[in-house]
């Protein structure tokens, strides 16, 4: 396949990757919909297009970690509030687990490389 | 100045200018093709249309209620390309790429759907649709359509039926589909910037089917999922089965159809006759023939062609219809009803009456002499000549020397006679519309009866002129024997004699140059060889012993009872009984 290797194709593949990750951060807080979820990733500058959410959030429901309850709206169409299940949490918790050792790892190995 | 568009989108009303929503729906469409494989793409497609409509209404305000393309292209740029979502999941799926593209591909044709293609068109694209719904040269479908058109003209007929039921690819995504390309943003920009220019809505209730969808997704729930499964296989044996149904529909409905255009244009003939010199027969030449084959092809070529229809659309999966073609059949339909009803009803009124007019042939047979009964070939039927069955044995005859006459065969019967004399009875029958009408056309029926000597003398066929029509003209010849009057009926009204009784149970036709003889009991054959009698043999006759007949004898000893007489032997004895009869 083809694959050219560019920066800004390899720095959205960084955030894709911990988008998931903080996704469940942001309803850890506690419940939200979307465009909430959105606001905030966009202030922490993680948001790369809106539409990788949707998906993210359908995936991560069907695979029970998350679930919703419908609210009426009176700006627009009805809105999904996602909230996290215990599953979720726990979910979060490995996560989180794993991208502290990652960021230790790496920033250690930069470090080294670069103090050489 | 532009065209706008009313769409419902999750629910909300936007106002659109067209090509904005063309960019809109086409983006959907690539949005719904990027998540074809995961589960819950619906749900996901209902998400994202749900955000896009909250973006959207960002966008109107009380200073500006269309949306234009601008604002389409802005709140794509804030959802990202369905490609940036690919990469999303091109990790989870690495190494499995292949597959991944094959699946890609089962999935495309199993999207594609038929269309005319109004880019490369000779008439209206269907030759060229069909071919690149086959992946094959339009040139073939041409081909073939041209061979038909030269077999009765049925390539004609069928591209004009798939013209009006094939809807033509419009819509980038309609195109997409109809070559099988995959529908990504790619293709359809590709194929947008190549017709840009040329692409005009079809007015479809886009919105109303995105709406439909989104509020299904509020009660789907996992356990859903096993009715779903259920629903999947059903739904695909029931299109098995609907395919099956259709393809019978157009075979048949084909099939009459093509008989159908047979007989509205004098194709074919019935037993020999052009179907339009048959059907004045009936109708005479004053018949507003035409009137009557407008209404006949519109009361039963319209649900032919509709059953057509119906099943090209089953077979080919199309589910456009259009009510204005319903609407519109179903009239036509009506109105040729109308007319074929009103017309059939003004001939058969020409049937209501029936007059018989009987006349008694003035006779005298000397009751001694045997009495023979002739025809006497007033019409000698030509090899070329015509006949057709009406009711049962009824004949009429076209008669090719003298086409303005028809003929048909007369009934002759023969039963016993009240007095000592032989009389000779006829009876002319013909339908019309009043008495005196009727007992007109019966005048003019053509039949003579006439004594020679000892000779009955009777017309082969009666006949009458094309213009009194058909209405059921018959002639009957009733003939009168006293008891003990012995009578020849000859050869040459063999097809004539028509249910004659006869004690020797002998068929009508077989009963011709044989002597009969009229005895109490009914006709006995007097010159029936014994094989005319084994014909009848298993008939249920009845042979009735005359103990009185000199002939008969009755024994009765210590063996049983035995009866002898000239038609049969009975014996009855301790070996059961038993029954011969006798031939002569």
């Amino acid at each position: 396949m083809k694959q050219t290797i560019n920066t800004e194709n390899t720095q959205s593949q960084m955030r894709k990757g911990v988008l998931e990750l903080c996704t469940l951060s942001v309803l850890a807080i506690g419940e939200a919909y979307p465009t909430e979820i959105i606001e905030q990733l966009k202030s922490s500058k993680m948001m790369i297009v809106e539409g990788t959410l949707y998906p993210l959030l359908t995936r991560l429901k069907n695979a029970n970690y998350l679930t919703y309850r419908w609210e009426e709206s009176t700006s627009g169409p009805p809105r999904k509030y996602y909230k996290l299940t215990p599953e979720g949490e726990a979910l979060l918790k490995e996560l989180e687990n794993t991208w502290d050792e990652m960021v230790d790892a790496v920033n250690k190995l930069l470090k080294e490389n670069k103090n050489k | 100045m532009n065209k706008t568009l009313t769409i419902n989108l999750a629910g909300l009303v936007f106002n659109i200018e067209e090509g904005a929503y063309q960019l809109l729906k086409d983006y959907l469409a690539a949005i719904k093709n990027q998540f074809k494989d995961e589960e819950g793409c619906d749900e996901i497609v209902a998400d994202i249309e749900a955000r896009l409509a909250e973006l959207l209404k960002a966008k109107t305000h009380a200073g500006k209620q269309v949306l234009v393309d601008e604002d389409i292209h802005d709140a794509i740029n804030v959802m990202g390309k369905p490609s940036d979502f690919e990469e999303n999941t091109s990790e989870e799926k690495q190494g499995s790429s292949a597959s991944h593209n094959q699946k890609n591909n089962n999935y495309t044709n199993k999207r594609r759907r038929v269309f005319r293609d109004g880019d490369n068109k000779v008439l209206g694209g269907v030759c060229s649709g069909i071919a690149s719904h086959f992946d094959i040269d339009p040139l073939w479908i041409r081909l073939i359509v041209v061979v038909l058109s030269f077999a009765f003209g049925w390539g004609v007929l069928l591209y004009i039926i798939l013209w009006v039921i094939i809807p033509e690819a419009k819509t980038t995504a309609e195109k997409l589909e109809m070559r099988g390309d995959p529908i990504d943003i790619n293709t359809i920009s590709q194929t947008i910037k190549e017709e840009a220019e040329q692409l005009k809505n079809r007015a479809q209730n886009f919105g109303n089917g995105v709406k439909v969808e989104f509020n299904s997704q509020r009660s789907r729930s996992v356990a859903n999922k096993i009715s779903n499964l259920l629903y999947t296989i059903f739904h695909g044996i029931f299109k098995v089965i609907s395919k099956i149904f259709g393809a019978l529909f157009v075979l048949f409905g084909t099939l009459f159809f093509v008989m159908l255009l047979l007989v509205l244009f004098n194709v074919g003939t019935v037993d020999g006759l052009s179907i339009n010199e048959f059907l004045q027969a009936f109708t005479g030449s004053e018949f507003p023939m035409f009137w009557f084959k407008t209404g006949l092809a519109m009361c039963v070529g319209i649900p032919l062609c509709m059953i057509v229809y119906k099943g090209l659309k089953l077979v080919l999966g199309i589910r456009t219809s259009y009510r204005w073609l319903n609407l519109s059949a179903g009239i036509l339909w009506f109105v040729g009803l109308t007319i074929c009803l009103y017309l059939s009803m003004t001939i058969l009124r020409d049937f209501s009456e029936e007059t018989p007019l009987k006349t008694q042939i003035a006779t005298h047979f000397n009751n001694a002499d045997t009495l023979f009964i002739k025809g006497n070939n007033n019409y000698q039927k030509n090899e070329t000549d015509l006949d057709f069955t009406f009711d049962n044995d009824r004949w009429l005859i076209n008669n090719t020397v003298q086409p303005s006459v028809w003929e048909g065969r007369p009934r002759v019967k023969i039963i016993a006679s009240e007095n000592d004399s032989v009389s000779v009875f006829m009876r002319k029958t013909a339908a019309g519309k009043q008495k005196t009408e009727a007992s007109v056309r019966a005048k003019n029926i053509n039949y003579n009866a006439a004594q020679q000597g000892s000779v009955l003398l009777l017309d082969n066929y009666f006949s009458f002129v094309s213009t009194d029509k058909y209405r059921n003209q018959s002639a009957e010849v009733l003939i009168k024997l006293p008891k003990n009057k012995v009578v020849f009926l000859d050869n040459s009204l063999r097809s004539s004699w028509y249910d004659i009784d006869n004690v020797n149970g002998i068929g009508d036709a077989e009963m011709s140059g044989k002597y009969w003889k009229m005895t109490e009991n009914g006709l006995t054959c007097l010159s029936c060889t014994e094989e005319d009698l084994k014909k009848s043999e298993d008939d249920d006759t009845e042979h009735i012993i005359n103990i009185n007949d000199s002939n008969a004898q009755v024994h009765i000893n210590k063996h049983g009872i035995e009866v002898h007489s000239k038609d049969a032997n009975v014996k009855i004895s301790a070996d059961g009984i038993k029954v011969d009869e006798k031939k002569k």
